[in-house]
């Protein structure tokens, strides 16, 4: 048998070789004598160009075997090669034969190429952006990540827009943790623990709803990385500096994502200047139904980063929890709370221009500090079934603030106090049922009970002609009860393409102002209520949709002056008819318009007829005490573009707004003291606006560029010193940024503001232009050692100023990080400006004013992770 | 799942319908291998060699120490989505989104049968085995560009009666590529047929350590078929893939709306008459 195969091989050898075939085979092994699996051997001719003639790869036990055509050339060199050996060569005569190659193990140094996920893909009407392509070194919260994604901005207090327009919710892995306090989120969670940012489009948050109301506000999910749930973190900030006096900034951040429940909570503190009220804002629209009547004066904010005039001693702490209960319900806790000082100097020049001509011109230097409490607690409970939408939450508000300031105006000395205690409790309940037939109900209901006591006190008294004594003292309490409530049935109706809606609504508000002003007093309410019935009819077809909202409501006022036993009462039957279109013409462009008629409500802080210090320079009181109201048109065309794969974002949008009030509201100056006045009116204000807006993102070095430009022109009446002027105005604002990563160890960004405005009173010649621009740039780069400094340079230019019209600020940071714990030495202030000027222009009033600054300072910050 | 994928797919673009890839539940799969090396390639291709624009793919070949496989990433990205969704309780989930190749293969490392899996449009999954030929390249002494920084050299060779060019990168000694093709003295980073209707171009390449995983498609959809009733089969959606759907749901017309270049809606006979130029991969 043997002698058989032999005699076979010899003749396939000879065989092969009459054919013109050379046949090389035998093993490749390693110096042990294991044969080496899947190494490559080829059959080259000798010389420099080693032209390959054949290959062959080998099996489990490293045997070849290379049939080579004829080459007409001596010797071949027969070479091998593979993933675990180094290459070796052997030349050999070029005829057939066996031979053994012993190739030395090692492994191949590979040049990887990894290729990066897709920065922004989409999946129907989720646009999903990889975190790991937009985020760099310096980036601590998923703001800053956020920031640099093509079609997203984020405001400072954390406030996320996509294509312009604030979303709705903000989800962590699906669940609503934050209520409508993301902010806190935002600035907080760490972008290394985000795999994913999900713009979801056109997200109908209630699921029984869905299909059946569109939505046109997007909402954002975070998707987690796998590693990060179930994972307890906690990361601690410890720092501490100089600047005029000692400075610190501490923080602790702890977060525990699981799927079935989600924790953050925050400790911030610190007096280097960083607003820690901001981030606790709502943007839920649970405004509050009463505001200060009367306030303290405090320097207003300049146009310049806060964290540059503001001088604080800040704390805050959150609790943030939401567990899921069943199979689609939550339940969340959501509570704050904040301690602030704020201390604030400035110099100010306010000219109001007069119809006469002449300007009444107001000298203040206020000097002054505000303390600042504020307490928020949020209990909800969600049910987002298929069929059963169920949300009942009960929110709890209480702020505190306490301040007092000194002001000299003209040859005034005056010292002023105030106190304002804010207390609000707030109930929404919401449930939704829907069939498999798409009927069903929608009920809502909002309690809203609010308190309001403020107090203020001057010294001295600059209304003697009209109150006695050296010294004002007023106490006021503002209260508001309201209950907001609709019914309604979904698609009660249904034919073809059209679909109706009816609906109830009863609303009930009821305010009431009390205040004391020496023997001056003020006892009133007022109750408003709206009843009604609305119905929406609704029209879709394939990409077009059109709903028409037309609710007609019975309205009835009663104000109540308890000091004069004066009752008024007014009662009329109101239609607000509302128009919302969009086509969709497909997934890259969308139009929309929309147009919609209301009525204003007379408001109770303005129809007392007692004087009120509203500040300590102003008095009002309201003549024209009627239950006056007014009319508001609105008018809007929208068009959106995006190409996700091009990752292009873009919109353009005119809007038109007519307010025709039946009462207007001014001020009559004397020096420095102004009175409210108002009269009966029948002109109206218009405003006209367009904004184009277009954002760009490129695989390339991480590029993104955002630019918008919007400009308004509005012609509106005013009522100054007992005459009505008309004023138009012009608004021309330009913003641009951009990032950049030119390099792996360099990155650039940059944020610029161009603004342009003039008034001009109607018959008179226009005023100045007043030119601003305000140019931010930072430039990143990491130095050998793993060090990273980032320098900021701040531009501030204003036409109007006196002197010198820029202003530059330059901070400068650089970071370390060794294993758990990062190092951060911050230098604010390098060039030590002290003051800045800001001059402003709104309406016919003009003002300058100069404020001071916070020092040049050095601070060292310690991040370190504890779990 | 039949249902919901159905009510998926019933408005179909008349310009997408050669392209028109159902995500698939891939909670049933079992690892074959673990991949080593892990190589990204971007795939344009097109139906046949007169129609003007690319469709273009991400393609995925795992090599593992017994078995290569060639995916699609895109589809998979999609399936890996669907599935998620449908384990959070949704009720559905989108199509693939793009022009990806919906073709998956496995084949053993040595050995001359590989099992292919061709996602066709609406329903119909077709599960096959095929040949692996060990194919006889012609060398060239020509260097060229490199492909991601690596120098390649010129192969060239006839396969399935098409002519294809080949650069591959000796300093990476792995004897493989995309789709059957392989036995070069290096890893294969460009690939391209002489009418230039498929074109592979590696764009990554890096060490690997995940499961290569077989995946079951168990809803009833999956058809066992030899290769040549594939082709067939193909050949048979491509004359009309309006017609061929409206088979597939049982004749029932009624239940597509196809949907014109111009956005109207079409007639369905018309659109039945309608036509995609295809000439096959393997031509013989």
């Amino acid at each position: 048998m043997k002698r058989t195969v032999i005699i076979v091989a010899l003749c396939l050898s000879i065989a092969l070789q009459v054919f013109g075939k050379t046949v090389i085979g035998g093993f490749v092994r390693n110096p042990e004598g294991r044969g080496v699996d899947l190494a490559i051997v080829s059959a080259s001719v000798s010389g420099p160009d080693r032209t390959i003639l054949a290959s062959a790869f080998t099996d489990q036990n490293g045997r070849f075997e290379l049939a080579v055509d004829s080459c007409g050339c001596d010797s071949l060199v027969i070479t091998a090669s593979g993933m675990e050996i180094a290459p070796v060569s052997l030349t050999v005569p070029c005829r057939s034969g066996d031979y053994v190659i012993v190739a030395r193990e090692k492994n191949v140094e590979l040049r990887e190429v990894v290729v990066r996920a897709r920065k922004v893909y989409s999946q129907g009407d989720t646009i999903n952006y990889n975190v790991a392509s937009f985020l760099s070194g310096t980036d601590t919260s998923i703001a800053d990540v956020l920031k640099k994604m093509p079609g997203i901005s984020v405001s400072d207090a954390g406030q996320i827009s996509y294509q312009g327009k604030p979303i709705k919710n903000l989800y962590i892995e699906g669940l609503d943790l934050m209520k409508g306090h993301y902010g806190i989120a935002t600035n907080n969670i760490d972008p290394n623990n985000i795999a994913t940012v999900q713009v979801l489009e056109n997200h109908q948050d209630i699921k029984a709803l869905k299909d059946l109301r569109p939505e046109e506000q997007a909402s954002i999910n975070l998707r987690l990385k796998d590693g990060v749930k179930g994972v307890f973190n906690l990361i601690a900030t410890l720092g501490g500096g100089y600047g005029d006096r000692g400075l610190w900034n501490n923080s602790a951040i702890a977060t525990y994502f699981r799927r079935n429940s989600q924790f953050l909570a925050t400790y911030k503190g610190n007096n280097t200047g960083e607003d820690l009220s901001q981030e606790l804002y709502s943007f839920d629209n649970d405004y509050s139904r009463t505001s200060n009547v009367s306030s303290i004066s405090m320097p207003s904010a300049p146009g310049i980063d806060k964290r540059f005039y503001y001088f604080n001693r800040s704390h805050n702490a959150t609790f943030n929890n939401v567990y899921r209960v069943g199979r689609s319900g939550e339940f969340g806790i959501n509570a704050a709370y904040l301690n602030d000082r704020d201390t604030r100097r400035s110099s100010s020049s306010t000219a109001n221009f007069l119809p006469d001509g002449s300007q009444n011109i107001v000298d203040e230097t206020i000097h002054g500090t505000a303390r600042m409490q504020k307490a928020y607690g949020d209990l909800t409970y969600l049910n987002n079934g298929d069929e059963n939408y169920l949300k009942e939450q009960l929110k709890f508000d209480w702020s505190a603030t306490d301040a007092d300031s000194r002001i000299f105006a003209g040859s005034d000395d005056i010292s002023q106090r105030g106190k304002t205690d804010t207390y609000r409790l707030l109930n929404k309940f919401h449930v939704t049922h829907r069939n498999s037939s798409d009927r069903g109900f929608e009920i809502s209901s909002l309690v809203n009970l609010e308190k309001r006591p403020h107090r203020l006190s001057v010294s001295p008294n600059l209304f003697p002609d009209m109150i006695p004594g050296d010294m004002l003292c007023q106490h006021v309490d503002y209260r508001n009860i309201s209950s907001e409530n609709s019914a309604g049935l979904l698609s009660a109706l249904k034919v073809g393409n059209f679909t109706l809606h009816p609906s109830a609504i009863v609303n009930y508000h009821h305010n009431a102002l009390e205040n004391r002003l020496d023997a001056m007093r003020n006892d009133l309410s007022l109750d408003h209520l709206d009843a009604g019935l609305g119905a929406e009819i609704m029209f879709s077809i394939r990409k077009f949709h059109a709903s028409l909202y037309m609710p007609v409501k019975y309205r009835l006022f009663r104000l109540d002056n308890r000091i004069g036993g004066i009752i008024t009462s007014k009662e009329r039957f109101r239609v607000e008819p509302s128009l919302n279109l969009t086509y969709k013409v497909n997934s890259s462009h969308n139009l929309s318009a929309s147009a919609a008629l209301n009525y204003m409500t007379p408001s109770i802080e303005t129809l007392y007829s007692g004087y009120i210090l509203t500040s300590y320079r102003q008095l009002s009181a309201y003549e024209v005490a009627g239950l006056y109201e007014g009319m508001n048109q609105h008018y809007s065309l929208k068009y959106d573009f995006k190409n996700i794969l091009s990752m292009s974002f873009a919109g353009a949008e005119l809007a038109f707004n007519r307010q025709s009030p039946d009462v207007l509201y001014g001020s009559y100056y004397d020096g420095i003291v102004q009175h409210t006045i108002c009269r009966r009116t029948s002109e109206s204000g218009d405003m006209f606006s367009a904004k184009v807006h277009a954002s760009q993102g490129f695989d390339w070095r991480r590029l993104k560029i955002g630019v918008s430009v919007t400009y308004s022109r509005y012609n509106s009446p005013l009522l100054v010193q007992n005459d009505v002027l008309r004023y138009i105005g012009n608004n021309l604002g330009v913003n641009a940024d951009f990032s950049l990563a030119p390099f792996r160890w360099m990155a650039v960004s940059y944020q610029g503001n161009y603004s342009q405005s003039a008034t001009q009173p109607k018959g008179s010649g226009r005023f100045p232009w007043l030119r601003t621009l305000t140019n931010k740039g930072s430039l990143d780069f990491t130095i050998p050692g793993g060090v990273t400094l980032t320098t900021s340079l701040y531009h501030y230019y204003n036409n109007f100023n006196d002197g010198d019209r820029s202003f530059l600020l330059l901070n400068t940071e650089a970071k370390y990080t060794v294993k758990r714990f990062s190092f951060t030495l911050l230098c604010d202030n390098l060039l030590n400006r002290k003051t800045y000027v800001y001059s402003s222009l709104s309406a016919l009033t003009e003002s300058k004013a100069v404020y001071n600054i916070r020092p040049r300072s050095i601070l060292l910050k310690i991040r370190f992770r504890i779990f | 799942m039949k249902k919901i994928i159905t009510l998926l797919c019933v408005l179909i673009s008349v310009t997408g319908f050669a392209q028109e890839t159902c995500s698939r539940i891939i909670d049933k799969a079992v690892p074959v291998d673990t991949s080593k090396f892990k190589v990204t390639y971007a795939l344009k291709y097109k139906f046949h060699p007169d129609i003007k624009d690319y469709y273009e793919d991400v393609r995925i070949v795992q090599i593992g120490r017994r078995w290569v496989k060639d995916y699609s990433d895109i589809i998979n990205h999609f399936d890996s989505l669907a599935t998620e969704q449908i384990r959070r309780g949704a009720d559905s989930y989108s199509n693939v989104s793009g022009n990806p190749w919906p073709l998956e293969i496995i084949r053993p490392i040595r050995g001359e049968k590989a099992g292919l899996k061709y996602r066709l449009s609406t329903s119909v999954f077709l599960i096959y085995s095929d040949s692996v030929p060990s194919l006889k390249w012609g060398f060239s002494d020509e260097h060229t560009e490199p492909v991601m920084g690596y120098d390649c050299r010129k192969a060239t060779v006839e396969f399935a009666g098409r002519q294809y060019t080949a650069w591959y990168a000796p300093e990476i000694p792995l004897p493989f590529g995309p789709y059957k093709f392989g036995g070069l003295p290096g890893l294969i980073l460009k690939l391209e047929d002489a009418e230039q209707q498929y074109v592979w171009e590696a764009v990554g390449f890096e060490r690997d350590n995940a499961p290569i995983m077989e995946y079951s498609y168990q809803d009833g959809n999956d058809k066992r078929c030899s290769a040549a009733e594939v082709e067939k089969t193909l050949v048979r959606y491509f004359k009309s893939p309006v017609g061929f759907m409206i088979s597939e749901m049982g004749g029932d017309s009624n239940r597509i709306h196809i949907v014109g270049k111009d956005g109207k809606r079409m007639n369905n006979a018309d659109a039945a008459k309608i036509s995609v130029p295809y000439k096959p991969l393997e031509i013989k």
